[in-house]
């Protein structure tokens, strides 16, 4: 699995404006939602279901990186967005360190092993600290696609 | 139980949450690892993976019934062993992701 295989390019935020966890899970859950990544869904409704989700652990794996998630009943494929914050923003991190590069992923209920194989994918990738560096220094959403891709590879 | 020199310690355990081996079990695995002296790996498909770092746990993406192996070596290797397999038992038994 590549992750552009289920990162949808045109939801991709190179500069995430919110400051917090929840206005940052939510801005790239719009994101996704504006490009028609979630049909006959409520946005709202799966905003809680990743908030639900940190309320039983963050996802913030540390080194600045986290991948809130969540598994929702209304999807029928994989989807995920790529989102970098200029700033950094407190995720509850394991390391306690702020969050600058997000994963955000949604999965169908009845798939868990692609769901499994989509977190692993994307630490996999995002172990690398050159390609995290340049993530960050990204301007564009294409810039950001393409340094992912060019570090993606299975 | 007590912990007489320095052991390696081996247990294949099976995964038994439908979820597979997901963030949560892996936070908890992690955090329970780190509470020990001893080395913690975790082998899975062939490859070795350090159970005291979640980023490396991140990649084992072991499903429902596949089997990970525990290899613990250090001073405190029984009662490590006996509280990782717990710790997986335990987030076994609850499922979300």
């Amino acid at each position: 699995m590549r992750m552009s295989d289920f990162i949808v390019r045109s939801a991709i935020i190179p500069d995430l404006k919110a400051t917090d966890k929840e206005g940052v899970i939510r801005e790239l859950l719009e994101s996704l939602c504006r490009n028609g990544c979630f049909k006959d869904v409520d946005v709202e409704d799966i905003i809680k279901a990743v908030l639900k989700r940190e309320l039983l652990g963050s996802t913030g794996i540390g080194e600045g990186i986290a991948i809130p998630h969540t598994k929702y009943n209304g999807v029928d494929k994989l989807v995920g967005v790529l989102g970098v914050s200029p700033t950094g923003v407190s995720f509850g991190s394991r390391d306690g360190e702020p969050v600058f590069v997000f994963v955000l992923i949604i999965s169908p209920v009845d798939q868990p092993v692609l769901h499994l194989r989509a977190l692993e994918t994307v630490s996999r990738v995002l172990r690398d600290e050159p390609l995290v560096k340049a993530l960050r220094n990204c301007a564009t959403a294409d810039q950001l696609f393409e340094q992912m891709n060019q570090y993606s590879k299975t | 139980m007590s912990d007489a020199g320095q052991n390696l310690l081996k247990r294949v355990v099976k995964i038994k949450n439908p979820n597979g081996f997901h963030m949560r079990p892996k936070a908890a695995f992690v955090e329970a690892a780190s509470r020990f002296i001893s080395d913690v790996k975790l082998v899975w498909e062939g490859q070795t993976f350090n159970g005291k770092s979640m980023f490396e746990l991140m990649l084992v993406a072991a499903p429902e019934d596949s089997e990970v192996l525990i290899e613990v070596f250090g001073p405190d290797s029984h009662s490590a062993l006996d509280e990782l397999e717990k710790v997986l038992a335990e987030e076994d038994a609850s499922i979300s992701s």
